[in-house]
């Protein structure tokens, strides 16, 4: 059941929330002995996760005398196939495995109502062509601001609407600034 | 046009018509809407969803080329 609203056309600019379809993100480029080697990961969705206003910014003094406002790249997170995640299989292409979550339990209920910290759940309405996702805030990457662009016009998906878009926001701040308390040794007298 | 898995949603009079010849249909599946509901709900996600985006899995490529001088 969708749990989201979205906005299907997109604005001018590159806007916080937007939904992007095979985005690249560069591992490494190499140069040895006259031969260039670049890995990339191509990612099926992502989910654009710099604050809206930056990017306003970056988009309004494009052509003024200073550039101060320009942002070098754009943060996004990967929105994975939301079946996959719960298999564990949604990186397998990697070669990297990940914890089964088993949805009929509290483990996979409290994700789908976007209450484990690390992941945002998005179900797409019907009438947006994208399977139901999970975004993970841990493998939030970045991409550089023009080849967003570039691809924009291609790749755009929707975006999600108002409300959802600072749900998402103020859930991957928080992840970003959790802290992970140690575990203390029980104290022996 | 409602979507085909809303309660508005009725097939036209034209499938109505060439179901019969198609598939039998039992006589309780002719008469009974809910019925007809309920089997819409069971049917699998529409076909664009099955080729929705983000049905895949993120994909390694790695691309090699000569350094050429100019």
């Amino acid at each position: 059941m969708t749990n989201v609203l979205v906005q299907k056309r997109r604005l001018p600019r590159i806007s916080q929330g937007d939904v992007f379809r095979d985005v690249e993100c560069i591992e490494y480029a190499v140069e040895k002995k006259g031969i260039v080697e670049v890995s990339k990961i191509v990612f099926p969705l992502v989910v654009v996760l710099t604050q809206d206003c930056d990017l306003e910014q970056d988009f309004s003094y494009r052509a003024k005398e200073t550039q101060s406002h320009r942002l070098l790249s754009v943060l996004v997170a990967p929105l994975y196939n939301a079946e996959h995640v719960f298999e564990g299989t949604h990186l397998s292409d990697l070669a990297i495995t990940g914890s089964k979550i088993n949805k009929k339990k509290t483990e996979g209920t409290t994700l789908m109502q976007n209450e484990r910290p690390r992941y945002h759940y998005v179900d797409f309405p019907a009438d947006v062509p994208a399977v139901a996702s999970i975004a993970d805030f841990k493998h939030y990457f970045s991409v550089h601001t023009r080849y967003l662009e570039t691809i924009r016009a291609k790749s755009f998906v929707c975006r999600l609407d108002d409300l959802f878009r600072e749900d998402l926001s103020q859930r991957f701040a928080a992840y970003l600034g959790r802290i992970g308390l140690p575990v203390l040794a029980a104290a022996t007298t | 046009m409602p979507h085909p898995f809303s309660p508005e949603y009725a097939p036209t009079p034209a499938t109505q018509a060439q179901a019969p010849q198609v598939v039998p249909i039992a006589p309780a599946a002719a008469t009974s809407p809910q019925v007809t509901v309920a089997t819409a709900q069971q049917t699998p996600a529409p076909e664009f969803k099955t080729t929705a985006y983000g049905t895949g899995k993120p994909k390694r490529v790695i691309i090699r080329g000569k350094v050429t001088s100019d």
